[in-house]
C-alpha cells in the first residue's frame, strides 16, 4: 500500500518536473530584433532605393524610372541600358551591398502584372516573410514594386 | 527511554531529513530556473536596448533631414552628417546618455561609396555585440538628391 | 522524573525544535521571495519608463495610456524611477497608481531640437481656470484621458479624493479653494501663467495652509514648454527639464549652423544666387545668438532665442522664395 503511494508521489513529481522543464528551462529567448530588423529592412530598403536619384540617368529617381519602365521605355541613360535594365541593374548593385552581404534571402519585383513581372531579382520566399509593397502611379494604371525578405 | 522510542525518534528525524533534502533539491532547481530566466531577461533587454537605440538615431534631430520643419522619415541629411561628426565626438559624455556603449555609422552605397563615423565608445570588458543595419536614404541639400545608404549600429554589452 | 515522563516532554521539545526549523526556514523563503517579487516589480516599472522615455525620442504628438504595476514613482531632476543624465521629462513629483498617461510634443525652436516627454497619473487633478484663447488652447492639448476641468471663471471646487490636485490660472490669482485647504501643502499647486502661446512667464505657486506660497517664476517658449509647466509640480523639475531640453536645442544649433556655414561657402563659391548666400549669412547671425543663448535656461535667453527664432523663419522663407536649399 505505502510503495502504491509513493508510486504515485514519484509520478506526481515527474509530471511537474516535465512541465516546469517545458515551459521554464526550455524558454528560449524573444527575438524581438529580428523582427524589427526583417520590418525596417523591407520598408527602409524599399522607400529609399525609389527615392534614391540614377546617377547616369540624368539624376532621375528610380521611381521615375521604374514608371518609365511600365511605359514608353523612352529613356536611354548615359551607359546605353533603357530604364528597365538600368534600375535593374541598379537594385542589383545596391542590393550586393547590402541584403546579399547580411545574408538575407529576398525576391523583389517590379509589376504591372505579377506574372509578367518587369524587373526580377532574387528568389521567391518559401516560408514566413516580412512585405513591403508600393504602388507607383502610371498613366495608364499603377505598377507595383515589392520586396519581400524572408525568415 | 525505551528502545521503541529510540527507533521512533529516529525514524522522525531521517523522514524530516529525507523531507529538508527535497527542499533543498527542489530549492536549487527553482534557483537554476530562476538564473536561466535571468539570463534570457539579459538577453532580451540587450535585444531591446539595440532596438531602441537604433530608433534613437534613426530619428535624432542632429541628422534628421526636414524641409521646412517637416521631418522627413528615414532620411539622412548628409550636411548635417557632416557637422554631427565632430559635435558627437567632442560631446562623447552627452552622446553616451543616449547610446550608451557602441558604435554608430553610416556608409553610402550608392551612387559612390562614402562612410562616415558618427559615435564610438568601448569598452574592454564589453564582449557581446549586436549590430543593426538600416537602410536609410542620404539627402544632399545642396545637390537635391537622394543616395542609398547604411545606418550601422553596433551595441555592445556583457 | 520516570522514564514515561521523560519521553513524552521529549516527544514535545522534539516536535517544538522541528517544527520551529521547520517554521523559520519557511518565514525566510517567503521573505527572499517578497523582496524578490518588489525588486521585479521595480525591474517592470524602470523597464516601462525605459520604454516610454525611448519611445518619446522617436515619435511626436502622441498620447499613451501604458499600464503599470501599482506603483508610488518618484519623479525628480533626471530622475524617474531610476537616474539619468539629461532628462526631458515633465511630470509631478509623486506618480501613483497602476496607469500612466505619457504625452509628446517636439520643441522646436525653430527647428526640432527635442521631444518633450509628459507624464502623470489619472489620479491627478488638473483644473484650469481661464477665459483666453491660450487656457483654451491648452485645455485642448492635454489629453482627454486626464482628470481634466475647464472653467472660465473661479468656480465652486470640490474635493474628489485626488493624491494631487494642479490648478492652471491664466488669469488673476485665485484664493486656495475651501475644499483643498485640509489637503497636504505639496499636494496642492498652482501655476498662474502670463503670456501667450510664443512666450510668456510664469509663476509656481504651493498652497500653506489656506493661502498660497510663491515659489518663483520662469518662463516659457512656445506651447510645449507651458505644457511642460502644467505637468511638472515644481519649479526645479520645469527648469531642470528646460535646462536638458536647451542644451540639445544648443546643439543641434551647433549642427544647423555648421549645415549653413557649408551652404554658405557653397552658395559663395557658386555665385549664381547672391540671395541665397544673403539669406544663409543672415541666418548664420540668429543661428549664432540662439546658440549662444541656448547656453543657459532663463528668461533672457527665451526673449533673445524668440526673436532670433522669428528672424530666422523669415530668412528660411526668403530662402524658399529664391529656390535655395532650405535652413531647416
Amino acid at each position: 500500500m505505502e510503495i502504491l503511494g509513493l508510486a504515485i508521489v514519484v509520478v506526481l513529481v515527474l509530471v511537474a518536473t516535465i512541465f516546469v522543464v517545458r515551459f521554464l528551462v526550455l524558454k528560449t529567448p524573444a527575438d524581438y530584433r529580428k523582427g524589427f530588423v526583417s520590418s525596417e529592412i523591407a520598408s527602409n530598403t524599399l522607400n529609399t532605393f525609389l527615392r534614391t536619384a540614377a546617377k547616369d540617368c540624368s539624376q532621375l529617381t528610380m521611381t521615375e524610372l521604374f514608371q518609365d519602365c511600365a511605359q514608353a521605355r523612352g529613356i536611354i541613360c548615359d551607359n546605353g541600358q533603357d530604364s528597365c535594365r538600368y534600375a535593374e541593374s541598379t537594385a542589383r548593385n545596391v542590393f550586393e551591398g547590402t541584403l546579399d552581404k547580411w545574408n538575407m534571402k529576398y525576391e523583389f519585383l517590379a509589376y504591372t502584372d505579377i506574372k509578367q513581372p518587369l524587373v526580377k531579382i532574387g528568389n521567391l520566399c518559401k516560408a514566413e516573410k516580412r512585405s513591403k509593397l508600393f504602388p507607383i502611379p502610371i498613366s495608364t494604371a499603377t505598377m507595383f514594386v515589392k520586396l519581400d525578405i524572408c525568415g | 527511554m525505551n528502545r521503541k522510542s529510540q527507533i521512533q525518534i529516529g525514524e522522525t528525524i531521517a523522514v524530516l531529513f529525507v523531507f529538508f533534502i527535497l527542499i533543498v533539491v527542489g530549492l536549487i532547481f527553482y534557483a537554476r530556473v530562476i538564473k536561466g530566466n535571468i539570463e534570457i531577461e539579459g538577453e532580451e533587454s540587450s535585444q531591446l536596448r539595440s532596438v531602441g537605440i537604433a530608433q534613437r538615431v534613426m530619428f535624432l534631430p542632429e541628422v534628421q533631414c526636414s524641409e521646412d520643419n517637416n521631418i522627413i522619415d528615414n532620411c539622412i541629411d548628409t550636411l548635417k552628417l557632416e557637422s554631427a561628426q565632430s559635435l558627437m565626438r567632442e560631446n562623447e559624455v552627452y552622446y553616451y546618455d543616449l547610446f550608451e556603449f557602441g558604435n554608430i555609422s553610416v556608409a553610402q552605397i550608392y551612387p559612390n561609396e562614402v562612410k562616415w563615423s558618427l559615435y564610438l565608445r568601448k569598452a574592454d570588458n564589453l564582449r557581446n555585440k549586436i549590430v543593426t543595419n538600416v537602410p536609410v536614404s542620404l539627402y544632399n541639400p545642396v545637390t537635391r538628391r537622394h543616395g542609398f545608404g547604411v545606418l550601422t549600429i553596433e551595441t555592445f554589452s556583457k | 522524573m520516570d522514564k514515561k515522563a521523560f519521553e513524552i516532554q521529549f516527544n514535545w521539545i522534539f516536535v517544538l525544535v522541528a517544527g520551529a526549523a521547520i517554521l523559520l526556514f519557511f518565514t525566510a523563503v517567503v521573505l527572499k521571495q517578497k523582496s524578490l517579487s518588489e525588486l521585479s516589480t521595480k525591474a517592470v516599472v524602470i523597464k516601462t519608463i525605459d520604454a516610454i522615455i525611448t519611445g518619446a525620442g522617436v515619435s511626436t504628438d502622441t498620447i499613451n495610456i501604458v499600464d503599470i504595476p501599482n506603483s508610488n514613482i518618484e519623479v525628480g531632476c533626471n530622475r524617474a524611477a531610476k537616474q539619468y543624465q539629461n532628462l526631458i521629462l515633465f511630470a509631478p513629483g509623486l506618480i501613483k497608481g497602476d496607469k500612466l498617461i505619457t504625452q509628446t510634443m517636439a520643441f522646436s525652436a525653430p527647428y526640432r531640437a527635442t521631444n518633450l516627454l509628459f507624464m502623470t497619473s489619472p489620479q491627478v487633478r488638473y483644473i484650469i481656470i481661464g477665459s483666453n484663447s491660450l487656457a483654451r488652447e491648452i485645455n485642448k492639448s492635454l489629453p482627454s484621458d486626464l482628470k481634466k476641468e475647464f472653467y472660465e471663471s473661479m468656480p465652486e471646487i470640490r474635493n474628489s479624493n485626488n493624491y494631487k490636485v494642479r490648478l492652471i490660472i491664466f488669469e488673476n490669482m485665485i484664493d486656495v479653494p475651501r475644499a483643498l485647504e485640509k489637503m497636504p501643502d505639496h499636494d496642492v499647486t498652482a501655476v498662474k501663467v502670463n503670456g501667450n502661446n510664443e512666450k510668456g512667464t510664469i509663476e509656481f505657486w504651493e498652497k500653506s495652509g489656506n493661502s498660497w506660497l510663491s515659489k518663483g517664476s520662469s518662463a516659457y517658449i512656445g506651447k510645449q514648454p507651458l505644457i511642460g509647466a502644467v505637468y511638472a509640480d515644481t519649479l526645479e523639475a520645469y527648469e531642470c527639464s528646460m535646462r536638458n531640453a536647451f542644451s540639445r536645442l544648443n546643439f543641434v544649433t551647433k549642427i544647423y549652423a555648421g549645415r549653413t556655414r557649408e551652404l554658405l561657402r557653397r552658395a559663395s563659391i557658386s555665385g549664381n544666387q547672391p540671395q541665397c548666400s544673403q539669406s544663409y549669412s543672415s541666418a548664420l547671425a540668429h543661428l549664432s545668438s540662439i546658440s549662444a543663448a541656448s547656453s543657459n535656461f532663463g528668461i533672457d535667453s527665451i526673449n533673445t532665442i524668440a526673436a532670433a527664432s522669428k528672424l530666422l523663419a523669415d530668412q528660411n522663407k526668403n530662402a524658399q522664395i529664391h529656390s535655395c536649399t532650405l535652413i531647416y
